[in-house]
């Protein structure tokens, strides 16, 4: 008997037996699909993540005022700071950044389109890695003088002007208190449809014009970017300290690396991962328990087949290899069906979310290599028990 | 069992015949090389195997030996066709020839047009003679019936012996064991076992030639 008649007999009994093969696969199919699950929504969020971060200067650092502590009025960052920090001889740019949220009236309709309106600098453009399509970014002459000119991104030039090419046109820019009115000088490149964070329409103005409509002069992020980025600890601690001796006050302050946040993430998703994947190998364990349970029950109930089997000449080697087959079909097919509703639900979790999960070949093998060998050896005590019937005992049993 | 010694020729078709717990069964289970002898020697077809191993022993049951059981054994989730190349198919025989084997089989037992039925589709003579079919399989250096007709009406029974004693004029070796006279009266020699000896070892004086009861088919 070959191999392709083997396989072909036993997925007839496992079929034969549908109820009692699906609930013996049970265990295999959560573990493999909370495993597939797992890993594949880790795997897509993390490429996802790595696309979004990649478009942003992944060397840069930034300052933050801690929100966890007690923050008076004196704590907050300014424009003062940004020259501050600049002065530091390893800071090549330093860009500020006030974000608010604004809406912006599309062209020709009664529709608004929300943005977000970034108040900085022309730093801004090398910290952050922007890409300019049309036009040209803020320049140190619009900061100095307080221009009336806005950036913004084609995603909001199509929304509002229908074409991305809109520089010369004026923009109005829905604030808290009235609409402003600025003159469009560049458009850049949005960011890619990004997954985890739906990012929105951006426009980008001078801080200073932005200040003067405000009349506010706080800064929620410095980013700024090294010269040489072997001394970036070091040099995060000195910004930190100048910071500190200018405010006269201690431990307000976050430095931190754009990188370490993504790192953050990951290790959180790691850990998720590791847990999740944990569950699953659990499940595993207890699945090829009950696989080989049920491979017990069968060889049992199936003794007068085993004794016809061998008195028709079958040898114990081809008994054991019957039943061996079935148990590793009893566990390959539920690894297939947890792998294919891992997937599903990974699908179903990514579209919710707004991401795609990722499909990894080594993941897929490895996972069919582990149901295999939980079959296997779930599969060999059974097995070894069937071979070892007495032809003639195994006759008589009704 | 102690003492025995027989010597079945080629081309003989002898009933074995005796109580239950006369030694019948353990006599068929060592012509069967299911089970071996603890003492003594047993040569099939001339060869010595009373001292081979499972696996060996295996190989032997498939080449050697076909068996018909009472209970017939067919299994019951492979149709008739399936159940005839189940000895053929571990005796690796490619499917294309086992195949045309098995439907030349069932053809000889008048079943080419059940080949494709399950056990539970097949009366009790129908199923037997599936099992017949089955044991000519690899062409068997005997073949080996223990109470064939045991669980058939006596109709089904004339079948199989109909069967049996073609297949006997067509020189193949038949060993049966039955505990009915009128069934042992069909072959050619019967011996008798009582307490695990031979009583009696005779030719059949008139031998009674199966009647075809016009082997129906339905």
């Amino acid at each position: 008997m070959n191999l392709l008649e083997s396989l072909s007999s036993a997925i007839a009994s496992v079929y034969s037996n549908k109820m009692r093969s699906v609930l013996t696969m049970l265990g295999i199919i959560i573990g493999i699909g909370s495993v597939i699950l797992i890993t594949s929504v880790g795997l897509g969020f993390q490429e996802s993540v790595q696309s979004d971060f990649a478009s942003l200067g992944m060397d840069s650092l930034y300052v933050t005022v801690k929100t966890d502590k007690d923050i008076a009025s004196d704590d907050l960052l300014t424009l003062k700071d940004c020259d501050l920090i600049a002065g530091h001889p390893n800071v090549k740019f330093v860009a500020p950044s006030w974000q608010i949220s604004i809406r912006v009236p599309v062209a020709s309709s009664e529709e608004m389109q929300q943005a977000v309106l970034v108040s900085t600098n022309d730093d801004y453009r090398f910290v952050n890695s922007i890409e300019l399509e049309y036009g040209r970014f803020l320049s140190s002459q619009d900061v100095a003088n307080g221009s009336r000119v806005a950036v913004i991104d084609s995603q909001l030039s199509k929304k509002v002007f229908g074409r991305s090419n809109s520089v010369g046109e004026k923009i109005d820019l829905k604030l808290l208190y009235g609409t402003e009115e600025a003159t469009v000088i560049g458009v850049v490149k949005s960011e890619e449809l990004s997954a985890v964070f739906a990012l929105p329409a951006y426009v980008y103005m001078p801080i200073t014009t932005v200040f003067d409509i405000y009349g506010s002069e706080r800064v929620d992020v410095v980013f700024f970017m090294l010269a040489d980025k072997d001394q970036t600890s070091q040099t995060a601690l000195a910004v930190n300290k100048m910071l500190e001796l200018s405010h006269g006050n201690s431990d307000k302050y976050n430095v931190q690396e754009l990188m370490e946040s993504v790192e953050t993430i990951y290790r959180v998703m790691g850990y998720i991962t590791a847990f999740v994947s944990l569950v699953g190998g659990v499940s595993l364990l207890v699945g090829g328990i009950g696989v080989m349970n049920i491979m017990l029950v069968t060889v049992t109930e199936r003794t007068r087949e085993i004794g016809i089997r061998k008195a028709l000449g079958a040898t114990s080697r081809n008994i054991a290899f019957q039943f061996l087959v079935e148990a590793v079909i009893l566990t390959g097919i539920g690894g297939l069906i947890g792998m294919t509703l891992g997937y599903a639900g990974a699908f179903l979790a990514g579209t919710y979310v707004g991401f795609l999960p990722a499909f990894s070949l080594p993941i897929i093998v490895g996972t069919l290599g582990v149901a295999t060998v939980i079959g296997l050896s779930s599969g060999v005590y059974p097995a070894l028990k069937a071979a070892r019937l007495d032809p003639i005992e195994a006759l008589r049993y009704e | 069992m102690r003492g025995v010694n027989v010597t079945v020729e080629k081309n003989e078709f002898v009933a074995i015949m005796g109580q239950s717990g006369s030694g019948k069964s353990t006599l068929m289970n060592i012509i069967g090389c299911l089970d071996s002898l603890t003492e003594g020697k047993y040569y099939l077809d001339g060869h010595d195997v009373s001292k081979l191993s499972g696996k060996a022993l295996a190989v032997i049951r498939n080449k050697k030996i076909g068996f018909v059981f009472q209970s017939f054994n067919l299994l019951p989730k492979l149709t008739a066709l399936q159940n005839v190349m189940l000895p053929m198919t571990y005796a690796r025989v490619s499917k294309r020839l086992r195949t045309e084997f098995a439907e030349e089989a069932l053809e000889k037992v008048g079943l080419q047009d059940r080949m494709n039925h399950k056990p539970n589709e097949l009366s009790g003579g129908q199923k037997q003679r599936v099992a017949i079919a089955r044991a000519l399989g690899n062409k068997p250096a005997i073949i080996l019936a223990d109470e064939p007709t045991g669980n058939l009406d006596s109709r089904s029974g004339e079948e199989i012996m109909v069967i049996f004693q073609t297949l006997h004029r067509e020189g193949a070796t038949i060993v049966m064991v039955t505990h009915e006279p009128d069934i042992a009266q069909h072959t050619k020699r019967i011996v008798s076992f009582k307490d695990g000896r031979i009583v009696s070892d005779s030719p059949v004086e008139n031998q009674i030639l199966a009647e075809v009861p016009a082997i129906e088919s339905a």
